[in-house]
């Protein structure tokens, strides 16, 4: 009689470690998907278009796997909207037991957009997303602007970041956002980020009256035509 | 993790095994063991202490068992074995890298902890705030003798695996960016060689934190601005938390070292020579992260 009841006293035990260490596990399990792409230049505009280029785009990972994804280019652009050269676009990721993360890079030298309204010697994009038992966090540390000018007016001097979403606004042309950050996720289970280190809005006037005395409009409103992103990264995770 | 020894010493741990295990077949009994002819028993005593043996086995303990086993002898496992030894003991690749060993020479035993590291991001060489001495590799010098300064952006992902007693890089692929002098490395690893056919060594350090990837006589081989050239190359990394880089520097850090091969004349950053190798230093992370997993 006392045997069998050590036996059910083993018994609970050994089923009582094994939920304990299920529960364990789970509650420090991390990341199941992580993503990553960057390039460097993309246009759309109504009189000139090119597709994200050179873009790189982080293979599906499954498991505890791990992965690279690399893209370049000697130049890239839109003549009389963008010209661009030396172009490096990279995302790698992985999946782990106890943490996963992605991390993407796109890099462009020597700037040019819209016949020199705004011009860089260099641009670094980095965003990182990674999870641990922690939570889920992202960041763009890193994220440079080298020799930016925006309108004949100097931004950065030498190689300097500029704080996220800093909005300037483009006489005649619309506006452009550097730094242009767009986060995701909830910061626990899930986290991502996108950086677009220039990305220009183009807008245009629709609507409104033509005053025939002044010359300008009365009321419309403003609405985007196009954009110009040099320099995108995003990563997530996400369990 | 396990403790492997790197390369060079290899084939003497392999010599030192199988001398070991031939010291065993000597002197352990068996049903059949047979009496060796004089002359026999004569030129395996004489090769059980040659000097190519001493210092490496324990001898002893072998004259000890001879005793007990009356120079009772296993004729054809010996001869086997002894065939085994001098194959372990000879290895004219193994020569061929002592020769060339200065160029990314790490000397001694270093642990390997399988499994994979990736990592994203950028260092700024030369860094303000130096990294953890701890983490520059064993057995390298603090800077190169050509720095590589200036924005560099990496991107690699390596699996580590244990082969046949060494810590081998098994895949794998490294993007390394020198944006003053627009010189992008890729190296490209599978079936544990780089593209030159060459085994992709590793070890990890620092409690594990960090991880060497080398060829200790060839260096890697990274192609060079495409299919312009290829250079020479050692690769560092510490994952030392997460993130990898909160604004300002680190925790994590990065390292590449590269040395100019004759297919690439004119394109190694700093100036480096073929005598030479451009070197960023292990740096802390400006922005991005290292992961081991």
């Amino acid at each position: 009689m006392k045997a069998i009841k050590t036996l059910w006293v083993n018994r609970l035990a050994a089923l009582g470690l094994v939920v304990g260490l299920t529960a364990g596990f789970s509650a420090t399990s991390v990341a199941q998907s992580v993503a990553g792409q960057a390039y460097g230049t993309y246009v759309n505009t109504p009189v000139a278009a090119s597709s994200q280029s050179p873009l790189a785009v982080l293979p599906a990972i499954s498991g505890t796997d791990g992965d690279i994804a690399y893209a370049e280019a000697d130049a890239a652009g839109v003549p009389g909207t963008l010209s661009s050269d030396f172009l490096n676009s990279t995302t790698t990721g992985a999946l782990g037991a106890t943490e996963a993360g992605a991390q993407s890079t796109a890099t462009v030298a020597d700037v040019n957009i819209l016949n020199g309204l705004i011009t860089a010697s260099g641009v670094i994009a980095h965003v990182v997303s990674s999870q641990t038992a922690n939570g889920a966090v992202s960041n763009a540390n890193g994220s440079t602007f080298e020799n930016l000018v925006v309108a004949s007016v100097p931004v950065t001097t030498g190689d300097a970041a500029v704080a996220p979403n800093t909005n300037i606004t483009l006489p005649g042309v619309g506006y452009v956002v550097l730094n242009e950050q767009v986060p995701s996720g909830d910061g626990v289970s899930s986290s991502g980020l996108t950086v677009n280190m220039i990305h220009v809005y183009l807008q245009s006037l629709v609507g409104g009256i033509l005053n025939p005395l002044t010359g300008q409009i009365i009321g419309g409103t403003l609405q985007t035509t196009g954009e110009i992103i040099v320099g995108s990264a995003t990563s997530s995770v996400a369990s | 993790m396990q403790l492997v020894r790197t390369p060079q010493l290899r084939t003497r741990n392999r010599c030192a095994r199988i001398a070991a295990r031939l010291q065993h077949l000597l002197y352990v009994s068996t049903a059949q063991r047979v009496l060796l002819p004089d002359g026999m028993a004569s030129t395996l005593r004489s090769l059980r202490s040659g000097s190519a043996l001493v210092g490496i086995v324990d001898s002893e303990e072998g004259r000890t068992h001879m005793m007990r086993e009356h120079r009772s002898l296993i004729l054809w496992p010996n001869l086997l074995a002894l065939a085994l030894l001098a194959a372990a003991c000879s290895d004219q690749t193994n020569l061929n890298t002592a020769l060339k060993r200065p160029s990314f020479w790490v000397g001694g035993e270093h642990p390997c902890t399988p499994g994979k590291w990736t990592g994203g991001g950028r260092i700024d060489p030369p860094t303000a705030i130096d990294p953890d001495p701890a983490d520059r590799a064993p057995g390298t010098t603090p800077v190169g003798t050509t720095p590589i300064n200036g924005k560099v952006t990496f991107g690699f992902n390596v699996f580590i695996g244990v082969v046949n007693g060494d810590c081998i890089v098994t895949k794998g692929e490294i993007q390394v960016v020198h944006h003053p002098s627009k010189t992008r490395w890729h190296v490209s690893i599978h079936d544990n060689a780089d593209d030159a056919g060459e085994t992709v060594f590793a070890f990890t350090y620092n409690s594990g934190q960090c991880v060497v990837v080398y060829n200790p006589s060839t260096g890697i081989t990274a192609r060079v601005n495409g299919q312009q050239g290829s250079e020479q190359v050692r690769m560092s990394a510490c994952d030392k938390g997460e993130p990898g880089s909160s604004p300002g520097y680190g925790p994590d850090s990065f390292r590449w070292e590269a040395m100019r091969t004759a297919s690439t004349p004119g394109t190694a950053p700093g100036g480096s020579t073929n005598a030479t190798r451009g070197d960023t230093d292990q740096n802390l992370l400006t922005g991005g992260n290292i992961q081991a997993h």
